[in-house]
């Protein structure tokens, strides 16, 4: 009689039909992975024949080396572990040589009476997917290599924007500390500089402080400092160089209102000169480690207001032993706090610590200073020591 | 750059530590092989608990470890996973602990012995093997070739990893239900850890090692396994002066999950009792 949609019924299908046409190999194994039966489609895709099979071999017998090796550190614990196992790939080796891609999912049948435990398992044709899976890993692959290509690229760029200071020379050492606010970027609105003048034996030290974070501020940030270092070279002045550098930032708007303090030392005598154009003053540290901060020689940020009248500069005195600390607003800049309490914190800080060696003495103060920190901001240090 | 962000090292965290047993008693710390996690140990440890302060961990890379820790020079030989163990026992306290390692770490565990003496007091050494590939009079049972092989199989596993395990293992370590719901979990990690451990693993020798190791060591072996043959087995208890072999009537890689009575008495029957 014909079903009610018309079609003609299906024939009858025993068990056995069932189990070896299936369009996927069952094997059925003991605990410890002998082979206890298999259907024709899994002889088919091998091609062994079930007396080679059935209680001679097991599972991962039939599988390449590398899938033996994952099925006894991977599968078979899993096995153990959860009683069923879902969505391995393997490749089945072909008798007389080649390969089968599967993929494979096991359960455990729990033991029942006389009937120990075992592993029912199916194998899924995976040609197809297999040869899919391998393309979209090598894309993957090839993505990841040039995402790794352009973020050294970026790196080798970002940190080139503050490279080449000076470390030493005759009768002084600098010391620097930086820490972007952007996490994942080597480089923020932030830059430290030192280096020696076109006489050979002025150092000039500075450290400024583009508004705004991230890439755009670096980028400000480094047409700046080189703009510093260009004229600050050639002996003008503080006083002078800031001048030249509000016609400049007059020209480069991601660089408007940046702040910079310009340092001059002459090593030989500790004759110290200095002008901040909107920024923090730097804390000087004599020998016994006394602080003050250098308040002369203050004007307002690059480019702000029209100017008239030559910015001012300060002069001090650096004895032997003694620091000169510059730094951005980062490091004692809190919201809620009077600016007035974080240069505070820091004078006591640098006076408790001045003793230690320059490298240790900034990186203790990084890390005090920055332990009430809540939002994020870029921070740059410069310690210069009178040797 | 970047230097201040890094906080202290959390070693309990970073290795998942888990500690059951006896507090203030000797500890026998298990360390998992290549493969899996410290779910491997489930029905060993608690054979131990009633006289031992029992001590499982994940290495980085696998399990609920801290894969922002993984640290592709220092993760990059034998060494330094066991340096990482040698930082969880100077954690868990008092010395020195009895330690059992499955399959890979029972090298990492030699390695611990001989880098920091006073750590351990005997080695339980379980499918051990010093060297996987062949070389030259020696039969570790792979080639090379073999190795690229495992990799290439690594791969093929490699996107359901992504897809499916990523979420769940890096990004919710205060809600662990949610991996044990994910089939396939314990044995799940970064493809690039895996990568790398599988590397770590089957490159490594460490024949060298084994006379210089000075506490008393079993050997664990099963009589058919084909990561780790009766044969390497032999060569471990051969080249450790001061051991002793037992040889499980199990097959596999893995009796501590196969065979679990048999392991315990195995461990038992060697390790003296603490009380």
């Amino acid at each position: 009689m014909p079903a009610a949609d018309g079609r003609a019924p299906l024939p009858a299908e025993d068990l056995a039909t069932l189990y070896d046409e299936a369009p996927c190999a069952y094997l059925t194994t003991w605990m410890d992975g002998t082979i206890a039966r298999v259907n024709r489609r899994l002889l088919e895709w091998t091609g062994w024949s079930e007396a080679d099979l059935v209680g001679r071999r097991t599972f991962p017998d039939l599988l390449r080396v590398g899938g033996r090796i994952f099925y006894e550190t991977h599968y078979a614990p899993l096995l153990q572990m959860q009683e069923e196992v879902s969505d391995v790939a393997f490749d089945l080796e072909v008798v007389g040589g080649g390969f089968h891609p599967v993929v494979a999912s096991s359960c455990v049948a729990p033991a029942q009476g006389d009937v120990p435990a075992h592993v029912r398992t199916t194998l899924v044709d995976a040609t197809g997917r297999h040869a899919y899976e391998r393309e979209l890993l090598a894309a993957r692959r090839a993505a990841e290599a040039s995402e790794a290509r352009e973020r050294e690229t970026a790196i080798v760029l970002q940190r080139s924007l503050l490279a080449g200071w000076l470390e030493e020379g005759p009768g002084f050492a600098v010391e620097t500390r930086y820490r972007p606010a952007i996490e994942g970027l080597e480089v923020g609105g932030d830059w430290y500089d030192s280096f020696l003048l076109a006489d050979g034996e002025t150092l000039s030290a500075s450290v400024g402080d583009v508004v705004g974070r991230g890439l755009t501020a670096a980028a400000a940030m480094g047409q700046l400092r080189s703009a510093y270092r260009a004229l600050a070279s050639v002996g003008a002045g503080p006083s002078r160089v800031l001048d030249h550098l509000d016609d400049f930032v007059a020209r480069v708007p991601d660089a408007w209102m940046a702040t910079v303090a310009a340092i001059e030392l002459e090593p030989a005598t500790g004759h110290l000169r200095y002008a901040c154009a909107g920024h923090l003053p730097p804390l000087l540290l004599g020998p016994d480690g006394a602080p003050s901060y250098l308040w002369a020689g203050r004007s307002a940020p690059l480019a702000a207001l029209p100017r008239t009248e030559p910015r001012p500069v300060g002069e001090a005195q650096l004895e032997r032993g003694g620091r000169v600390i510059v730094f951005t607003d980062g490091l004692v800049e809190r919201q809620g706090r009077d600016i007035d309490a974080g240069l505070e914190a820091l004078a006591v800080a640098a006076s408790r610590l001045h003793a230690l060696p320059a490298a240790e003495l900034v990186d203790r103060l990084v890390e005090e200073l920055l332990a009430d920190e809540q939002t994020r901001d870029d921070v740059c240090l410069l310690a210069l020591t009178r040797t | 750059m970047g230097r201040y962000d890094r906080g202290i090292v959390d070693v309990r965290s970073r290795n998942n530590v888990v500690e059951s047993g006896v507090a203030g008693r000797k500890p026998m710390v298990f360390a998992h092989g290549f493969g899996c996690d410290q779910h491997m140990w489930r029905h060993v440890v608690p054979a131990f608990e009633d006289r031992f302060r029992t001590v499982v961990f994940d290495h980085v890379g696998f399990g609920r470890s801290d894969l922002a820790a993984f640290d592709p020079e220092r993760h990059g030989s034998l060494q330094g996973y066991a340096d990482d163990l040698i930082e969880v026992c100077a954690e868990i306290g008092p010395q020195p602990a009895v330690f059992v390692g499955h399959s890979v770490s029972a090298m990492i565990g030699v390695r611990a012995a001989l880098t920091a003496p006073e750590v351990f007091d005997r080695l339980v050494l379980i499918g051990p093997s010093p060297r996987y590939i062949d070389d030259d009079g020696y039969v570790g049972g792979f080639s090379e070739a073999d190795i690229d092989d495992l990799l290439a199989s690594l791969d093929d596993n490699y996107l359901g990893w992504s897809s499916a395990m990523a979420p769940v293992i890096m990004g919710t370590p205060d809600r662990p239900e949610l991996g044990e719901e994910l089939t396939n979990s314990f044995c799940a990690t970064d493809p690039a850890m895996a990568r790398s451990f599988a590397r770590v693993t089957f490159l490594s020798d460490s024949r060298a090692d084994l006379p210089r190791v000075a506490v008393p060591t079993l050997v664990v072996q099963c009589r058919e396994d084909a990561i780790a043959a009766p044969a390497v087995g032999a060569y471990v208890h051969d080249h450790i002066p001061d051991s002793e072999m037992v040889v499980l009537d199990a097959t596999g890689h893995c009796p501590n999950l196969s065979a679990p009575a048999e392991t315990i008495a195995a461990i038992a029957a060697f390790v003296p009792d603490p009380a």
